[in-house]
């Protein structure tokens, strides 16, 4: 499963952020595993893990803390040593930091809240794993 | 305290120093947040008499319990200083996320105070303030220095900056954030004149609420009032306005000459629509998304909005779209109001229309004179200088009779909707604590109305209308959002706030607030001077009827004008002058202004 983002639809309003930074009791998009940047005079553009086929996040990683399951890429904070080897892996640009946490999109249990709440339709839940093309 | 940050940040440019002040329960229930929390600080920081360019005016920059919440509309920030336009209370409002990121840096507001020696800017990351020298900045637009602060750091930085119209102190500069415009009052003067070039913020704090099931619940429910109420601003954004104003006949042309625009399908939210659409953009955590961004040869630009469309278009009969992309670029490029730029040019285009000036020749319809005119006005060029003081100062100079057509409210230009076809807006604009804004009372109601001519009820439309607006500019949410939500203070407004202070209060408690903050202001202004006399439309407004079109005959004359104004102030508890009374002070808790207005 993976987040299939239609770029040109995005207004830059910061819905998916502020939903997926959210606690029970607090807004935080600095928590959010998905972000916008907006250049002036710029078309905003969306950065989420694709969920690759050949993640190289997961080659980086030299604990196994990203990990390849069936449906998706996978992150476990306990093996995780906070070396952000995967930071810079990642040719996309998709996975940030708080504090000393990784924030890796993890879909939500199969239901995302971007996908939800955005109010454009950027964000559609698609099957397989990301192979370029979007 | 649920929906606070709890803490308003102070920096004094001339000591370069920064300190912090909690905000207790107590001030938070009584001032709200953004507008209010504004209304009292200003009161009691800038005294009577103080001159608006001075180091002792201070500048406010305030976020709301809802800012950094989901509340839609929830992206707007208020500027709150005292206005180089009117020398009276002025509180500005623009788009994007400022206010959220303050909320999230751990701040309800920014109160800027004294003058740098040098330009600097301010940088805020959560509890680190500096104060950073900004000569290499002064100079740049207020967009390019932007994305310089940006670039420099790596860090996505929301902004509030000027550009050289604000560094020149013209009157009416505004405050830029990202490409949008707290436009209103010379805000932007009033950063130049602290050597203040931008203000930069970001956070990574929580804004708490005490419940996000319950938040999300009613969030839900109110989804679907959006999509249905406000498509056409998600279409095509506020320029829908122009064919609709004009039909019903109240676009400000050729000065308020007339108020149809023979040419205004040119410059029509279809036609921008369809010939210059780029893409949508929206505020933060807004669904709808009004903001369009518009490209043509001559440039790209965020906007013209409606009130852009009126100003530089209309009320100078240029009906050139692409002529009017260019310069709302330049307004905000050289931070300068879209709106009292273009009416004090079509000012001046109509002096010299009547002869009245030889020089400069202004044409209405000129498209490019406008061009020219927006650059020497925001370098203080030639004419510019003159153009830079605004419309009441510029008639007070001229003389002539000229007068009798500067189409201001208390030296505040009046915005795109009209005071003759709108009997809510002519005590609205004349009452308004701002001057000539819509942001006062609103016109979104009476454009609904069928019979706009009658007087029933329009003295109490502006005054529920300007309860609400305190209390939206308080909670902070934007104005758009009436439409869906609620044009009048309403349960929703009572809900939306309970929900993130976790308060129970009720609908008289909210009507209470937002008196209070509606007085304040009234006070701050009626310190300085203000009363009955200057509650006064234009004389063009009052004495000629609009010749043409669907609000044909209309006026907002003398005699009419003082019957809303007695019902208003009646309304308000206000004496027959326009001042509040010892009682209706008290009554508000606002006692300790009485002393002051006597």
């Amino acid at each position: 499963m993976r987040l299939q983002v239609n770029q040109a639809q995005c207004m830059g309003c910061r819905i998916c952020e502020i939903v997926c930074g959210a606690s029970h009791t607090a807004f935080n998009p600095a928590k959010s595993k998905v972000k916008i940047v907006e250049r002036v005079y710029e078309h905003p553009h969306v950065f989420v893990c694709n969920q690759c086929a050949s993640p190289e996040c997961v080659e980086a990683c030299p604990t196994e803390a990203l990990y390849k399951t069936d449906t998706m890429v996978a992150f476990d904070q306990e093996r995780c040593t906070f070396c952000l080897s995967c930071v810079d892996a990642c040719p996309y640009d998709a996975l940030f930091v708080y504090g000393d946490h990784l924030l890796k999109c993890d879909l939500c249990n199969g239901n995302p809240q971007c996908v939800k709440y955005c109010p454009k339709g950027v964000f559609k839940l698609v099957d397989g794993f990301y192979t370029g093309g979007d | 305290m649920y929906g606070y940050a709890g803490k308003v940040l102070y920096v004094d440019l001339k000591r370069e120093k920064s300190r912090t002040v909690p905000v207790t329960e107590d001030f938070a229930r009584k001032y709200l947040g953004g507008n209010g929390f504004g209304a009292r600080i200003l009161y009691d920081t800038v005294k009577k008499g103080t001159d608006p360019s001075s180091p002792e005016n201070v500048i406010i920059y305030a976020a709301g319990p809802a800012s950094g919440t989901l509340w839609h509309g929830a992206g707007r920030t208020h500027v709150i200083t005292k206005s180089p336009m009117t020398g009276g209370f002025i509180d500005s409002s623009v788009g994007k996320d400022f206010a959220a990121e303050l909320k999230y840096a751990g701040y309800d507001a920014l109160v800027v105070t004294q003058r740098a020696e040098h330009p600097v800017y301010i940088k805020i990351v959560n509890d680190t303030v500096d104060i950073v020298p900004a000569g290499d900045l002064w100079g740049m637009s207020a967009i390019e220095a932007q994305i310089h602060v940006r670039e420099e750091r790596g860090e996505e930085y929301s902004c509030m900056a000027i550009g050289m119209g604000g560094e020149n102190q013209v009157r009416y500069a505004c405050t830029i954030s990202d490409t949008r415009a707290a436009g209103r009052g010379g805000t932007g003067a009033v950063m130049g004149s602290k050597n203040l070039k931008l203000v930069a913020v970001t956070g990574t704090k929580d804004v708490e609420i005490p419940d996000m099931d319950t938040f999300m619940e009613f969030y839900d429910e109110l989804i679907p009032l959006y999509k249905k109420n406000l498509k056409s601003l998600t279409q095509y954004g506020t320029p829908i306005l122009v064919n609709i104003i004009n039909l019903m006949g109240g676009l400000g042309t050729r000065n308020w000459q007339n108020e149809t625009f023979e040419n205004a399908e040119n410059i029509s939210g279809e036609v921008y629509k369809e010939k210059y659409f780029k893409w949508h953009t929206a505020c933060f955590a807004c669904p709808v998304g009004c903001g369009k961004v518009f490209a043509c040869e001559r440039g790209t630009s965020e906007g013209p909005e409606y009130e852009t469309l009126y100003s530089l278009g209309s009320c100078c009969s240029i009906d050139d779209p692409e002529v009017i992309i260019e310069a709302d670029r330049l307004c905000d490029e050289y931070s300068i109001d879209t709106i009292s730029m273009g009416v004090s040019t079509a000012f001046l285009m109509e002096c010299c229309e009547k002869g009245l000036i030889s020089d400069p020749q202004l044409k209405f319809g000129d498209g490019e004179a406008l061009i020219e005119a927006i650059h020497k006005t925001a370098r203080r060029e030639d004419y510019g200088t003159l153009l830079a003081e605004g419309t009441m100062r510029m008639a007070q100079k001229i003389g002539r009779g000229s007068e009798k057509f500067a189409i201001h409210v208390k030296g505040l230009e009046v915005a795109g909707h009209s005071p003759r076809a709108l009997k809510s807006m002519s005590v609205g604009y004349a009452t308004a604590t701002r001057g000539g804004s819509h942001h006062d009372s609103r016109p979104t109601y009476e454009y609904g109305v069928e019979d706009k001519r009658t007087l029933e009820d329009k003295a109490q439309i502006a005054v529920d209308s300007s309860n609400w607006t305190a209390f939206g500019d308080s909670l902070v949410v934007c104005h758009l959002m009436e439409k869906a939500v609620g044009m009048f203070l309403c349960e929703n407004h009572v809900k939306m706030l309970n929900l993130v202070t976790g308060w129970d209060w009720t609908l008289k408690e909210v009507t209470k607030v937002s008196e209070r903050i509606y007085n304040l202001e009234r006070c701050f202004n009626v310190r300085e001077g203000f009363s009955r006399k200057d509650d006064i439309l234009p004389w063009r407004i009052m004495h000629e009827e609009i010749p043409e079109g669907g609000s044909q005959g209309c006026r907002a004359a003398p005699e009419e004008l003082e019957t809303l104004l007695d019902q208003y102030y009646q309304l308000r508890g206000w004496d027959r002058n326009g001042i509040p009374t010892a009682e209706k002070l008290t009554e508000l808790g606002l006692e300790g202004c009485i002393k002051d207005i006597r």
